[in-house]
């Protein structure tokens, strides 16, 4: 007999047992986790709501490809949805919970295998259980001169960052750009290759990523569509040189200014990395906490913030960004760059001698070049047993945009008791407004103000015209409800692909807000 | 800052007895222990006085210390995992062990404020009547004898029992970190 808390939706308990034989049969007893100090490993700790409404009944480790196809079978039959992680250690958005309650999570960390680095055409194919630091320090270790892109967090998946288009510091950080060849097993139990892969024997699956007709990877990126078991990511060949740069502004709205700058350098890729603009207390909270420097409640006042700005030797927007070639070129380039920015009154212009010793430099600067760490949860100190939600809207490249996107939100924080802590991560045309929201993970109090924040902006932003690119479990439903132009033809599309692929709706219900057929019209907690 | 070369230097250490805790019950044969603690802070400091040398430090960066927990390479025989860390190492280290099926055994939150410490200690009511004398000085060395009582930690049950505590302030370097927590984990 199981002792599960929580048993998946419209299962007995003694269905729920048998299932855990099979499954066990499939994987192993051993990878088949439903007592309950097991399920701990994946719970959503940062909770905002109650924690039981994202409590996994059990969890499944799967070794292969087949062992997948085996436990999707007993999924089917007994009608058990799964939630599909690669690591599972996004804490910001969920970590490895499920959105329903009940759901068996289908943790992919066992197929951990780097199948294939490819030096001459600069490419790797990982399976979903791969980190950023297992592909950085394959490449160490075989004398790669290959960089990785990686997420702040170290420890997060290859894989599973690029299906959920994550996004990285180094001219690769656009993860889902750089994919290429994808195999995805459909809750059926097919397995497909796409693009190039589509072809048996082909030479190109990972350095032509379309094929011929229509082209699907996306179609499986933050969806719930099927399963990505390996896929083809290009890596970045190690330039010549490299010199990571720190660009310090002093004013609130300065980041108008700052935005409109960038724009042009980016377009022209002077700036050729995925940049970072940081706003004063996010740029703080790396190095030291809320409490060192006020007491009370609510927002931070104006003058502790000047002296966060003056002790920490930071503005109230930090740009960081990077140069990349030979040394001439990038000598070149940051005359440009430099000048550009020395526009706005009181820039100042910093390099990595500058700012030895200092973790945010020091962290950021691995980061833009694409080496692994763990430094960045150090903002969790920010709170007394901080915790943090991203609200993340999406902005062009603009002045206008960044600026308005920052006071409505800086308001809005303010309004609920709550310090503004963010960044805009600068793509090509578009920069990721990630907001990161910090609470205490003991206060329900902070909790409830959180929820409230979050659903607040998400509607403001929307009747704004600005939607998130991603987001917590709490937030998929009301987030993919901002995408309802012509009465919501995008969601109707997403469930005929949902119903289509996945008739019995057992795989990651919820997810991006997808929902299968039998638990569409009532609202899921 | 700790080079790399001390950082991977190997924590692992026979679960010794310290002279303070005598009358703990011996640790079981082979069982061993991964001790962490913050680097570059008088409690970091205090902690590894108990337990001089062989604790890992860590610095603004825990990765080190979570791949080296991840590839369970050398993990098979450790029986207690033990460590005063800042708050956001601890929420990392916990996912990682979690995922490793251990379980806690003992919490300390302790939390500097400029009229004193607040101690908030979480484990089973006998591990807890040990760990409370620790916290008797008013100075750094309470970090000391919560390390002093990893030997109960290994044995302890379920954190059944809470108990607050307070003590004097005394000085610390301005940047020092405000928010420490002590844990422990075993299998």
């Amino acid at each position: 007999m199981t002792t599960a808390p929580v048993l998946p939706p419209d299962v007995s308990r003694a269905e729920f047992d048998q299932a855990i034989g099979e499954l066990g049969e499939v994987v192993g007893p051993a990878w088949v986790f439903h007592e309950e100090p097991r399920l701990l490993g994946y719970q959503d700790h940062f909770a905002i709501r109650e924690q039981s409404l994202r409590a996994p009944s059990a969890a499944v480790a799967p070794a292969d490809v087949e062992e997948i196809q085996r436990v999707l079978a007993i999924a089917r039959n007994r009608r058990i949805p799964l939630w599909v992680v690669s690591t599972g250690r996004n804490l910001a958005y969920g970590a490895a919970a499920p959105r329903k309650a009940g759901c068996i999570v289908l943790d992919l960390k066992r197929m951990n295998r780097i199948l294939e680095v490819n030096e001459k055409h600069a490419y790797a194919v990982v399976e979903p259980g791969v980190s950023y630091f297992d592909l950085y320090n394959h490449l160490q270790k075989i004398g790669s001169k290959l960089w990785i892109d990686c997420a702040a967090p170290g420890w997060g998946g290859v894989m599973g960052n690029l299906m959920d288009r994550g996004v990285g510091y180094t001219p690769y950080g656009e993860h889902f750009m750089w994919q290429c060849g994808m195999q995805v097993v459909l809750a059926d139990g097919t397995v497909v290759e796409t693009g190039m892969g589509g072809q048996p024997g082909s030479t190109a699956a990972h350095s032509w990523r379309y094929g011929r007709g229509p082209w699907v990877d996306g179609m499986f990126t933050q969806a719930n569509f099927g399963i990505a078991t390996r896929l083809g990511i290009h890596l970045m060949p190690e330039p010549p040189g490299y010199r990571p740069y720190l660009v310090t502004f002093p004013r609130e709205d300065d980041v108008h200014q700052v935005t409109e700058i960038i724009r042009p350098l980016k377009l022209g890729m002077l700036i050729p990395n995925a940049a970072v603009t940081v706003e004063l207390n996010l740029e703080a909270s790396v190095a030291v906490s809320r409490a060192q420097y006020f007491s009370g409640e609510g927002p931070l006042p104006d003058s502790v913030r000047r002296k966060i700005m003056a002790d920490l030797n930071v503005g109230m927007w930090n740009f960081y960004g990077a140069l990349y070639g030979p040394e001439k070129i990038m000598d070149n380039n940051w005359k440009v760059i430099e000048e550009s920015f020395a526009q706005v009154p009181g820039a100042r212009f910093f390099f990595g001698k500058d700012r030895a010793g200092e973790p945010a430099f020091g962290y950021r600067a691995k980061l833009m070049r694409g080496i692994p760490n763990m430094t960045e949860f150090g903002i969790l100190n920010w709170m007394p047993n901080g915790a943090h939600v991203g609200f993340s809207p999406m902005a062009a490249v603009d002045g206008k945009t960044a600026l308005e996107q920052y006071h409505f939100a800086r308001d809005l924080a303010h309004k609920y008791g709550f310090d503004y802590t963010g960044e805009y991560i600068v793509g090509w045309r578009d920069m990721h407004h990630v907001f990161v929201i910090f609470y205490s993970r003991d206060n329900a109090d902070q909790k409830k103000r959180v929820h409230e924040l979050m659903i607040a902006m998400i509607d403001d932003a929307a009747a704004r015209g600005y939607g998130e690119y991603r987001t917590h479990l709490d937030y998929m439903d009301r987030i993919a409800g901002t995408y309802n132009w012509n009465n919501g033809a995008l969601m109707r599309v997403n469930q005929r692909i949902k119903d289509a692929l996945d008739p019995s709706g057992i795989l990651a219900p919820g997810k991006s807000g997808i929902w299968p057929a039998a638990m569409r019209g009532t609202p899921q907690p | 800052m700790f080079t790399r070369r001390e950082f991977l230097q190997t924590t692992l250490i026979a679960l010794a007895m310290p002279a303070a805790a005598a009358a703990m019950p011996p640790a079981a044969p082979g069982t061993r222990a991964r001790l962490i603690a913050i680097g570059g802070c008088l409690e970091g400091d205090a902690f590894c006085a108990a337990n001089l040398p062989d604790v890992t430090r860590v610095g603004p960066d825990v990765g080190e210390i979570l791949q080296l927990l991840l590839r369970g390479e050398h993990e098979a025989d450790v029986g207690l995992y033990c460590g005063l860390t800042r708050d956001s190492d601890f929420v990392l280290i916990r996912q990682v062990l979690l995922e490793r099926g251990l379980r806690q055994a003992y919490l300390g939150d302790h939390v500097a404020t400029p009229t004193g410490w607040r101690h908030e200690l979480r484990a089973d009511a006998q591990t807890l009547e040990r760990i409370l004398p620790a916290f008797a000085s008013d100075d750094a060395a309470w970090a000391g004898g919560v390390a002093a009582c990893c030997g109960w930690f290994a044995r302890a049950g379920r954190m059944s029992a809470q108990h607050v505590l307070a003590n004097a302030s005394y000085a610390r370097p301005a940047a020092a970190a405000t928010q420490l927590k002590s844990w422990a984990f075993r299998p």
